[in-house]
């Protein structure tokens, strides 16, 4: 019975060791480990991710390369390997990953084109077309395509960036539209703009979880939030973004006058353009409120 | 609490404004604009207003849509104006026009879906344009009027606009301008005007009747006209042009009786006393008019009184005095007041003091003899009714009533042979009948001298008879009228 009991202990702790391994966070290391225990089905796609999170990183494409060579998928290596050698041009290694893709290109039922493989290239083209075009959520859900279909490349880090920028232009042209008094913002293209950056930052698989995203949530949420009286929300999402942008400082200062905090937007309008009739309205309405003087910004506001 | 009523309810105030860039310095359009402040009621039309305004505790306001982006400020100053609590704003500005000044003022209201509008005023000085271009601004029209005789008055249709020449503002729109003076004929202007216009008008009403000033005495006279009642008083009056009898009598005077002719316009002076009537008769036929002019009077008079000896009530003791067997002579002032119709009179109260007396002699018990020294008399004398019968400025009058008199004296007396003596205070009141008859002289209205004697007494009391002499003043109570 007793023995029974012990080897029944050591199966059940067998078992849960055994499911329970701790996964690497990062899928380089967790690559490497997969490939050094010639599980190499799993390093392949781990690199895949590897390569696709740095893209930029020659060396992890001759990785890729190796691990899909023993996946046999030859095809799918020999676009590695002449990406790492398209990329370094000057590696010392560059003799013997040649010789391995000529191994690979020997082995492979089809000779792909150089550069990355053609469909993703195609639709993460399409992206970059709707990021230009201003369609950063249509450009997203491309780059998300592309990704899934295996691809691979340099220019991966400049369509990331063109989505950034994208994500950074739509929040400048929300504030612009937000800071102009003969121009409102676009109700809808707030709200599209922080759904957009918060699908950039919840899919980690596209590489955006920049702070850039994060600001254009604040800023999309926030501003929405002004529109609709929510003052005390929109504190709560711009007050930590507002920095020394003087559009956002002032939008500050608006909610902060209106949930009765007119020291404060009183100190916040304090390095803005003085000059500005609005700042100075402000500034003068946050003034009376506070108990103090308000002609000096009043009469400035009036021109007088 | 009433304080923040009055600022929930209170319009927005109108901010006034004075750019730089006119030509008038913005101190010189700020004062022309200054004494206009009482017809702008909620503005703020000067620097010290708009300051006090500023600095005062406001409920806060909505911001305008575009500081939070719910709406688009096309006017960004407007939307300043509304941030501050601004129900608009004025830009004034002024430039020479010619010889004279053109002000302008740019209008703007926080108010929605109103436009912005500019008015301009006109006038040879700044003060006039100003006050042009602020009568448009509130919706009149500016009447410079001049007229003659200035006692005219103006009207704009029912509305009396004021007295004499002067600047006013009527309604725009066609009105009826008429100017009414007494003894002048009336003349009508219609006038098509619209707000801020400045119409000039002038008036000179021809004269369709005489004035004519009468100064006569006595004042109470009457006078008539064509023999029929005219003025009762001195004074002016409009007469129709042409020939009159005019007619001043009043009684005890001989009329005055005079043709005038008089033409439209004229001004004429009519002076004339009246000469008391030689005929006595008749003279003292009627009581003169300042006899019977005033109802009411007040007197003062010297008053000598003689006290016949007689019987004098005192309690027991050495020094009972049982009668006085000599008179005394006393002197005093004597006090009244009353009212007096024509024919019948009341003195409400009368008091007088008596005093100064010899020393005289009186009886003491076992026929002794002794001395009154000091007497006093106080006499009261209330609601004493009478007659009078004013005969021109004679007015005779008899009257009667109870007399209260306080008396008080010292008697002295020799107790012994050996020339002891005594002396003891005495203190009685008397009651009498008395009756007084005597004359007044009015003087003039106000004014009387009166001569009176009077006889009190009563049995078994020491009478007293007396002999007055005083003035009088005569007065209206309570705003009445004479006893005529």
């Amino acid at each position: 019975m007793y023995r029974l009991l012990t080897w029944a202990w050591v199966l059940v702790s067998a078992t849960v060791c055994h499911a329970q391994p701790a996964p690497p966070a990062d899928p380089l290391v967790a690559a490497r480990e997969a490939y050094n225990a010639a599980r190499y089905d799993d390093a392949a796609a781990l690199f895949l991710r590897a390569v696709q999170a740095d893209p930029k990183n020659a060396g992890l494409y001759r990785d890729l390369a190796r691990a899909r060579a023993w996946t046999r998928d030859s095809t799918g290596a020999v676009v590695a390997y002449r990406l790492y050698l398209s990329m370094a041009t000057n590696a010392d290694d560059r003799p013997k990953v040649e010789a391995e893709l000529g191994l690979a290109l020997r082995k492979a039922q089809e000779n792909p084109p150089e550069g990355p493989p053609a469909v993703p290239a195609a639709t993460l083209n399409m992206a970059l077309e709707r990021s230009g075009a201003g369609d950063v959520a249509g450009a997203l859900a491309l780059l998300k395509h592309a990704l899934n279909l295996g691809y691979i490349g340099p220019g991966l880090a400049d369509a990331r960036a063109a989505m950034l920028a994208g994500l950074e232009r739509d929040v400048e042209v929300s504030l612009d539209a937000f800071a102009d008094p003969a121009r409102t913002s676009d109700p809808a293209r707030l709200t599209a703009l922080a759904a957009t950056a918060k699908v950039a930052l919840d899919e980690p698989g596209l590489g955006l979880t920049t702070p850039g995203v994060q600001r254009a949530i604040a800023v999309g949420q926030g501003l929405a939030a002004v529109r609709e009286g929510r003052d005390a929300a929109a504190l709560n999402l711009l007050v930590d973004h507002a920095g020394s942008d003087p559009r956002l400082r002032f939008i500050v200062a608006v909610a902060l006058y209106r949930v009765g905090r007119a020291d404060e937007a009183a100190q916040s309008l304090s390095v803005l353009d003085p000059a500005d009739p609005r700042v100075a309205a402000l500034r003068a309405l946050s003034e009376r409120a506070a108990g103090r003087d308000p002609r000096p910004h009043a009469l400035r506001a009036l021109g007088l | 609490m009433s304080m923040l009523l009055t600022l929930l309810l209170a319009a927005p105030p109108v901010l006034w404004r004075y750019p730089t860039d006119g030509e008038a310095e913005p101190a010189a359009l700020e004062a022309a604009v200054a004494p206009l402040a009482a017809r702008l009621p909620d503005h703020l039309p000067t620097t010290a207003a708009r300051d006090a305004w500023l600095a005062a505790p406001v409920s806060q306001a909505p911001l305008p849509p575009c500081f939070a982006d719910t709406g688009v400020c096309a006017d960004l100053d407007r939307a300043v104006l509304e941030a501050l609590g601004f129900g608009g704003g004025i830009d004034a500005r002024a430039r020479r026009q010619g010889a004279g000044w053109e002000v302008r003022l740019e209008v703007v209201s926080t108010a929605p879906h109103v436009a912005p509008r500019t008015l301009v005023g006109l006038g040879d000085t700044l003060n006039e344009a100003t006050e042009n271009v602020v009568s448009e601004l509130i919706g009149l029209a500016t009447l410079r009027v001049t007229v003659e005789p200035p006692t005219a008055r103006l009207y704009a249709g029912a509305l009396l606009l004021g007295t004499g020449p002067g600047n006013y503002l009527v309604p725009p729109g066609t009105t009826d301008v008429r100017a009414e003076a007494d003894g002048h004929a009336p003349a009508t202007v219609r006038l098509e005007v619209a707000a801020g216009d400045a119409a000039t008008l002038t008036f000179n009403l021809p004269a369709v009747s005489a004035r004519v000033t009468l100064r006569f005495n006595p004042e109470n006279a009457k006078v008539t006209l064509d023999h029929l009642p005219f003025a009762d008083r001195p004074g002016t009056v409009a007469l129709a042009p042409g020939k009159h009898l005019l007619r001043v009598e009043a009684p005890g005077f001989e009329s005055y009786e005079r043709m005038i002719d008089v033409a439209a316009g004229d001004t004429l002076e009519v002076t004339h006393d009246l000469k008391p009537k030689a005929d006595l008769g008749a003279r003292y036929a009627h009581p003169h008019p300042d006899t019977i002019a005033r109802a009411f009077y007040g007197r003062a008079v010297l008053r000598t009184t003689r006290v016949f000896e007689g019987p004098v009530e005192l309690g027991s003791g050495i020094l009972r005095v049982e009668e006085t067997s000599e008179s005394a002579q006393l002197g005093g002032l004597d006090l009244g007041v009353g009212w007096r119709g024509e024919l019948f009179e009341v003195e409400a109260l009368g008091l007088a003091w008596l005093g100064g007396a010899d020393p005289h002699t009186a009886v003491l018990p076992q026929d002794r003899v002794g001395l009154l020294t000091d007497l006093q008399r106080w006499v009261i004398r209330p609601l004493w009714v009478g007659v009078r019968w004013p005969r021109w400025r004679v007015d005779p009058f008899v009257r009667a009533g109870v007399s209260m008199v306080l008396e008080s004296f010292t008697a002295r007396g020799v107790l012994d042979p050996a020339g002891n003596r005594a002396k003891k205070d005495h203190e009685l009141t008397l009651w009498m009948l008395g009756a007084e008859a005597g004359c007044r002289a009015q003087l003039d209205q106000d004014v009387f001298v009166q001569l009176s004697g009077s006889y009190e007494g009563w049995s078994e009391t020491r009478s007293q008879a007396s002999f007055q002499l005083g003035l009088g003043w005569t007065f209206d109570a309570l705003g009445g009228g004479g006893a005529q």
